[in-house]
């Protein structure tokens, strides 16, 4: 059985104010797609993969992940420590 | 072999999870039910039981067929009968899926099929039923047909994880980003293909 991919695409779609819609849009699949992705129900090929990090001018691995991300807001408190 | 209604912008009305899986089941347990109750109405006699009977096979008949244009128009239904260039790679993905599990339901009950038929057809002293006219036959047609247009579609609505309120209205409502091109080529071949034959019968007979 293949393990989980993580992603951060919620964030960055709240960050850029975009809809599931407007994503779905920019990188050719249907907005269903994108909310699959986002639970993590559907791990991308590699072309979608990369589409997405086209489209976020993102590195794949800061959009994708074998291990969970941490929050934001934990990162922050070690940077400030 | 499946079958997808598109609607004429290509928009897909939303059905939920759960009306799904009702309307499979309805469709799958219903024209076989009502079928069976519908051939064997004349068991009841001659009077008004067995027109009741008939009355009953052919409503569940209609209730079944009445499900089945309620899911025709749906996203997994579009997922199984749209044409694979208008998919996305999930949707693909998921069709595979679908495939593969109506495939194994399909040839385990054709097998079990033909085994009955064998069995009905060589010991006479169990007086099976076996199918013997137009009717019958007909009916097993439509019957087939509509399993071979169902069950990749019940197999979504049993596994599919159930996103459907997480979307905002203007997305729900939304055409898809691949939109449907009319395959002009594929009717004229039909048409042309329709004439064909209209023709040929004419000039056999």
């Amino acid at each position: 059985m293949s393990s989980p991919i993580y992603n951060r695409l919620p964030v960055l779609r709240a960050e850029r104010g975009l809809s599931r819609k407007a994503l779905a849009d920019a990188v050719g699949v249907n907005f269903q797609t994108i909310g699959y992705l986002e639970r993590g129900d559907y791990s991308p090929s590699l072309e979608l993969a990369l589409k997405l990090s086209e489209y976020f001018e993102l590195p794949v691995e800061m959009i994708f992940s074998l291990r969970e991300f941490q929050p934001l807001s934990s990162l922050a408190a070690k940077g400030g420590q | 072999m499946s079958f997808y209604l598109r609607t004429a912008k290509g928009r897909i009305p939303q059905r939920s999870r759960a009306s799904m899986r009702l309307a499979t089941s309805i469709i799958l347990t219903g024209y076989p039910l009502g079928a069976l109750i519908a051939l064997n109405s004349g068991l009841a006699g001659e009077g008004g039981a067995a027109f009741a009977l008939y009355l009953t096979g052919i409503a569940a008949i209609v209730i079944a067929l009445s499900a089945f244009f309620y899911i025709a128009p749906s996203y997994m239904q579009r997922i199984v009968g749209e044409q694979p260039g208008e998919l996305d790679e999930l949707e693909r993905d998921l069709r595979q899926r679908a495939y593969a599990f109506a495939y194994h339901v399909l040839t385990g009950l054709v097998a079990a099929s033909i085994f009955y038929l064998a069995v009905a057809n060589d010991d006479t002293r169990l007086t099976l039923w076996t199918p013997d006219s137009y009717t019958h036959w007909n009916t097993i047609f439509w019957g087939v047909l509509l399993y071979c247009f169902t069950l990749p579609t019940a197999y979504l609505a049993w596994t599919m994880p159930d996103i459907a309120h997480e979307f905002s209205e203007e997305e729900a409502g939304a055409e898809p980003a691949r939109k449907p091109r009319a395959r002009w080529w594929l009717w004229g071949l039909m048409v042309a293909g329709g004439i064909g034959g209209f023709i040929l019968a004419r000039l056999i007979t």
